[in-house]
């Protein structure tokens, strides 16, 4: 009975992560706003410690691959008393349409939000037309 | 029969790891109250105390920090001012107002208070009250 007992308690109190996944936290995917205009299509992400050198942005076969080095360290000569967050680096993939000119891709940082600026190709920019009487 | 709903049927491990799931999807916007999406670590030794609270996008000038005793209040709001004449593909994040309070490990000194921010993280410095310190007391001899 007394097994069977530990055993279960065992299972219960199994870490969900990997040890070496504790030391190393799991890359957060960060909340993001995505917007189009005529030009461009405007990506805003909530990336909290990223600076800007911190941030790297790959294109590869139409997808997106977007990663964020968190900066943030202890405060020197403290201990930590309460912990709310872990701080980890930040990842997230996106499938781009064609008509994003993969060439002029943007990003800027301020104040812990990343900014993606992806135009649209020449060819995917809506035209006016004028209509002339003939 | 009702009971079974609220039967093991899902030990713990297996709903920390759905909520975590869950979490990773909605990445920070696992958000119910605002004041949830804005995490805090507190630090400390035994002269100050620090704390650190996640704040992106959150404009600096709309951040207000104040301090009773050992209570700590800190507040800000975030509001998105985007073009108007946008199509909205994905929103996840938008505007929001929060307010934390926490009780300090110790009374600290208001005037001996730093805050900066820097890549949308907050970082409060607070001194420890000078008569609150722990003091060594010599045991003498008799």
């Amino acid at each position: 009975m007394n097994t069977s007992l530990m055993q279960s308690e065992r299972t219960q109190s199994e870490p969900t992560r990997a040890p070496e996944a504790q030391e190393r936290p799991r890359p957060i995917v960060p909340a993001v706003d995505i917007y189009e205009t005529d030009a461009s299509v405007v990506m805003l992400a909530d990336v909290p410690g990223v600076a800007q050198d911190g941030v790297e942005i790959t294109v590869d076969r139409g997808t997106l691959t977007l990663r964020a080095h968190n900066g943030q360290s202890a405060p020197q000569g403290f201990q930590p008393v309460y912990q709310e967050y872990v701080p980890a680096d930040f990842e997230r993939q996106f499938t781009l349409s064609d008509s994003i000119d993969t060439e002029r891709i943007f990003a800027s940082t301020k104040d812990g939000v990343l900014r993606v600026e992806l135009p649209k190709a020449r060819q995917a920019v809506p035209r006016k037309i004028t209509v002339t009487r003939g | 029969m009702f009971y079974d709903v609220f039967g093991p049927s899902w030990s713990t491990s297996e709903m920390e790891r759905a909520l975590d799931d869950l979490g990773r999807w909605y990445g920070r916007s696992r958000r119910g109250p605002a004041d949830a999406m804005t995490p805090l670590n507190v630090w400390a030794n035994e002269e100050a105390v620090a704390v650190t609270v996640e704040v992106p996008g959150i404009d600096p000038d709309s951040m207000s920090i104040s301090i009773v005793g050992d209570t700590l209040t800190v507040g800000g709001k975030r509001i998105t001012r985007e073009a108007q004449k946008v199509t909205w593909l994905r929103q996840e994040r938008g505007a929001y107002e929060f307010s934390r309070t926490i009780q300090l490990p110790f009374r600290v000194d208001p005037e001996g208070t730093e805050a900066r921010i820097k890549d949308g993280v907050l970082t409060i410095a607070l001194r420890r009250v000078e008569s609150d310190k722990p003091r060594k007391i010599a045991v003498k001899a008799a």
